[in-house]
């Protein structure tokens, strides 16, 4: 476990972020990158990352959304993944069929 | 009685919403048809995720497979079209695309092969904005895999 060096010999829990997100299990790339896991439970406890670019919603808006995509490696809500795509003048059926291929797992 | 391994009770249970009326064999064929290069369409038996992916590596027992959108790798039991994972992906569509389509993907593949590679020098390197956007055919390509691939199961 990493922590802050500042806060070396303070009082802090041992324990942090080590629950279930510990155990994440990712969907490897070739190249050791990784797809979060698609179980549905963690998955629900993904965050949008926002879109690269000044908008999206790291910048209000939606920020903390889940995240469903899995979009050039940044997890994405709907919302921003429709913008980064450029196809938020489609139809809400067609923008669905479009991001299907970039669903996390079993979402 | 044996209990059967998990792969087969994952394909029963996704055959048994995936009403085909065609032989199990007939998917077996298909199955040991796939070759290196092809592309071809999973889907886990929850939810609704699409995982259209380019064979890289079919060996005796197994198909080592890229999905295009997130460049993630699977590796299929080549026999049972299910995924080797505790929450396994079944290949559902193998039926070979129009040119055109192919193209588009191969296309798709290597942008975000590319933009992988990139990542994997810089781990804080995104893909452009323009280049995030998703270009006339490739939206046309996407929404015609979903209902090609659907249409033409195993």
């Amino acid at each position: 476990m990493s922590t802050y060096p500042l806060e070396w010999g303070w009082h802090t829990s041992l324990q942090s972020n080590q629950s279930s997100t510990s155990e994440w299990k990712p969907k490897p790339t070739l190249l050791g990158g990784a797809e979060p896991n698609s179980d549905n439970q963690q998955v629900a406890q993904l965050k949008c990352e926002g879109m690269t670019g000044s908008s999206g919603c790291q910048f209000g808006g939606s920020y903390g959304a889940s995240a469903m995509y899995n979009q050039n490696g940044r997890k994405q809500c709907f919302d921003c993944a429709v913008k980064e795509r450029a196809i938020d003048g489609l139809p809400g059926d067609e923008q669905v069929r479009i991001l299907r291929p970039h669903l996390i797992g079993g979402k | 009685m044996a209990m059967a391994p998990p792969s087969v009770r994952v394909l029963a249970r996704y055959c048994s919403h995936n009403d085909t009326g065609r032989p199990m064999a007939q998917r077996s064929v298909a199955l040991k048809n796939i070759a290196d290069g092809d592309i071809f369409h999973g889907r886990p038996p929850k939810g609704t995720a699409s995982f259209i992916c380019l064979a890289l590596q079919v060996r005796e027992r197994t198909i080592f497979a890229r999905r295009i959108t997130t460049q993630s790798v699977h590796e299929f039991d080549r026999t049972t079209g299910v995924e080797v994972d505790s929450n396994p992906v079944v290949i559902n569509s193998v039926a070979p695309l129009p040119a055109d389509i192919r193209e588009i993907l191969l296309g798709l593949d290597r942008k975000y092969r590319e933009a992988e590679y990139r990542r994997a020098e810089d781990p804080d390197w995104r893909l452009p904005e323009d280049e995030a956007k998703l270009t006339k055919d490739e939206i046309r390509a996407l929404l015609f895999v979903g209902k090609f691939y659907e249409e033409n199961p195993i």
